[in-house]
């Protein structure tokens, strides 16, 4: 038997490494020759069910039944697709929404977000077919895009970088404040080469102070400290 | 002989809550394992347990669902002793056990069985494995060992103390409220596949109980003491404000029989929490030993535990939650457990003491151990059990960072105790 040089523990003739420290066994007296006995069967963990896959086929399938009772309702009663194209794009959407996570054994994020941004878009046009369409080219489909680009470009940067809590708080308010005057020139009513911000400095200002101020204590360690210990719950 | 079993029976009040908080990749589970002298021979294994498991109703059950309770149905047949995996107590699933809420398990010299803790506690577990172990020796060796109240003779009627609900018999006229501070969760990355990490620790119950006696505790209460020192440890280093850390409590189960006079075989334990309040300043150890010694002492009385479980006897009895459908039930008693169950304790430290064996048995068992299975919130648990002169200490982990172990097992060889580890890590 031999003693981990770390930890102090002596380690039974079935251990390579020390379990506590990872340190590895080297006895001079006792080299290791062939396989070392096991405590347990060196088999995958059985049975074991990462994630909510299981759920998907249910799920889908409770929202495939609202979805062809409502097309068979509609097609009986007017003999055509009308309304019920609605109900099938809504729950359509909702199924891109919450069936890819449910199926992805690890989360990812930056997929299901891209996924959910094309779900949008498609579903913005069946409405714009349905309805008068016009809108969806000049307006929809650019503010889409412009809301989805911010917003994957936000979660690709939590992914991937090491961000402080109040920078990301920042980056968002930055983000919302963005989004809402993008809203703002897209729907506005007056067709002009200039560009007007109207309603959207309301939320827009408040948002960039709020941004700026958590930069502001993000950068300052005593003022952090000092909220840290006059707000933790 | 053949046993005259109820078709059905109810949960007993503690084991109410074990089906409801259950999750697809959790169950509540211990194992209870012996190391023979020689390699198992399955198909004794399979007769000795297809004998006794007709001696033990309350094992011999599954679960159903009724509209307003879980309840145990009588079952035909036994369960197949099953070979061992990497990780002890996987969680349990019906369709894979024949609806047993048991398994027996075998590994080269080891016989093991895991139960859901809805069935029963470490000490009516305990019973089944001796009792599961004689009728094995007897069947392959002839050897004759003698049957009392910890080993069941298989053709003996069973009696209905074995059957009954021990919190509802001893219940009291006073019920003491739940409330506690919440305590520090150790935290660390969980494994992706389930894995859980088991570390066992032998140490020689001499020494342990000569230091135990130096200080003037119990073993268990020396033990749980160097415990909360190890995850304070751990606190203080993660948590750099001292304002900031957690109360530190480690929950340790009680044995109810030892105050009651009950034989059941279901489930009659209860739990104190011993522990301290880091952010009121740093604790040396004899502090430590001191607030669970004292803690420990007001706390184990007959009075106080009878009032504890009488809390929760009254729960049951409420009228207004035995009327509510199960399925409304249910995630009322998810609430419940979230709010009163683990986040009351960091790590859970559960000791069934000195294993006792016959004579005639000793020669054909090596070592005995107790395994606790994952735990609901806190990644790390510990189970104690004690035979031929080793303590076993077994820390399950469902995280990949050994470090309340390292603490653990440190901390005993800074304090003169040698310990000897294994584990079942992978290669």
């Amino acid at each position: 038997m031999s003693y981990c040089v770390n930890c102090g523990v002596k380690l039974s003739e079935t251990e390579k490494t020390c379990p506590l420290c990872g340190v590895e066994v080297i006895n001079p007296r006792q080299p290791i020759q062939g396989p070392r006995r096991r405590n347990y069967p060196d088999a995958p963990v059985s049975g074991y069910k990462g994630g909510y896959r299981d759920l998907v086929l249910p799920v889908a399938l409770l929202m495939l039944i609202p979805v062809l009772i409502t097309l068979a309702c509609d097609w009986l009663t007017s003999g055509a697709l009308s309304w019920s194209i609605f109900v099938a794009a809504s729950i359509g959407l909702a199924a891109v929404f919450i069936l890819p996570p449910l199926a992805l054994k690890r989360p990812r994020v930056l997929l299901c977000l891209f996924g959910d941004l094309v779900a949008i878009i498609g579903f913005l046009y069946v409405l714009d077919q349905m309805t008068a369409p016009g809108w969806f080219l000049p307006v929809g489909l650019p503010l889409t895009l412009i809301a989805g680009v911010m917003v994957l470009g936000l979660a690709a940067m939590f992914t991937w970088m090491d961000l402080r809590k109040l920078v990301k708080l920042a980056l968002v308010l930055f983000t919302a404040g963005l989004i809402c005057v993008c809203v703002d020139l897209f729907t506005s009513s007056e067709p002009s080469s200039k560009i007007i911000i109207s309603w959207s400095v309301y939320p827009l200002v408040p948002c960039v102070i709020l941004g700026i101020v958590a930069l502001l204590i993000n950068r300052n360690h005593y003022l952090r400290e000092k909220i840290k210990q006059r707000f933790f719950i | 002989m053949t046993h005259n079993h109820p078709r059905w029976m109810r949960l007993d009040n503690a084991a109410k809550i074990y089906p409801a908080v259950k999750k697809r990749n959790w169950s509540s589970l211990f194992r209870l394992s012996a190391t023979l002298s020689e390699p198992v021979d399955v198909d004794i294994l399979k007769k000795a347990l297809a004998r006794m498991v007709p001696r033990f109703p309350s094992f011999h059950v599954h679960i159903r669902r009724g509209i307003f309770w879980y309840f145990f149905e009588g079952k035909d047949g036994s369960p197949e002793p099953l070979p061992d995996s990497c990780c002890p107590c996987e969680p349990l699933r019906p369709e894979e056990n024949d609806g047993f809420a048991f398994r027996v398990r075998y590994y080269e010299n080891r016989i093991a069985v895991e139960f859901f803790h809805a069935l029963t506690d470490g000490t009516g577990g305990l019973c089944f494995l001796k009792t599961l172990l004689a009728e094995y020796l007897t069947i392959k060796y002839g050897v004759s060992i003698p049957r009392d109240s910890a080993i069941l003779d298989c053709d003996a009627p069973v009696d209905p103390a074995e059957l009954e609900d021990s919190f509802l018999k001893y219940e009291g006229i006073a019920a003491r409220g739940r409330w506690e501070k919440d305590s520090y969760l150790v935290r660390g990355t969980r494994e992706p596949d389930g894995f859980v990490h088991l570390t066992c620790g032998a140490v020689p119950v001499e020494v342990v109980s000569s230091l135990a006696k130096e200080k003037g505790v119990t073993v268990t209460q020396y033990l749980v003491a160097v415990l909360i020192m190890a995850i304070d440890t751990m606190q203080c280093r993660e948590v750099r404000l001292q304002m900031r850390r957690k109360p530190v409590k480690v929950s340790v189960p009680i044995n109810l029989r030892r105050f009651f006079p009950s034989t059941t075989f279901r489930n009659f334990s209860s739990y104190v929490n011993p522990g301290i309040e880091p952010h009121m300043g740093e604790h040396s150890f004899d502090e430590v030993l001191k607030a669970v010694y004292h803690t420990m002492g007001f706390e184990i009385t007959e009075k106080n535990l009878q009032a504890k479980f009488t809390a929760n006897v009254r729960s049951e009895k409420n009228l207004f939650l035995r009327v509510t459908p199960l399925f409304i039930k249910t995630p009322l008693l998810k609430l419940a457990f979230r709010l009163f169950g683990d986040r009351k304790s960091s790590c859970t430290f559960t000791n069934l003491g000195e294993v006792a064996l016959p004579e005639e048995m000793k020669p054909y068992i090596r070592r005995m151990e107790l395994i606790l299975g994952p735990l609901s919130r806190n990644p790390v648990g510990c189970a104690v059990m004690s035979y031929e002169g080793n303590i076993y200490l077994n820390f399950t982990r469902v995280i990949t960072e050994p470090k309340v172990e390292r603490e653990f097992f440190t901390q005993l060889v800074k304090l003169g105790i040698p310990v000897t580890i294994e584990s079942n890590q992978r290669c």
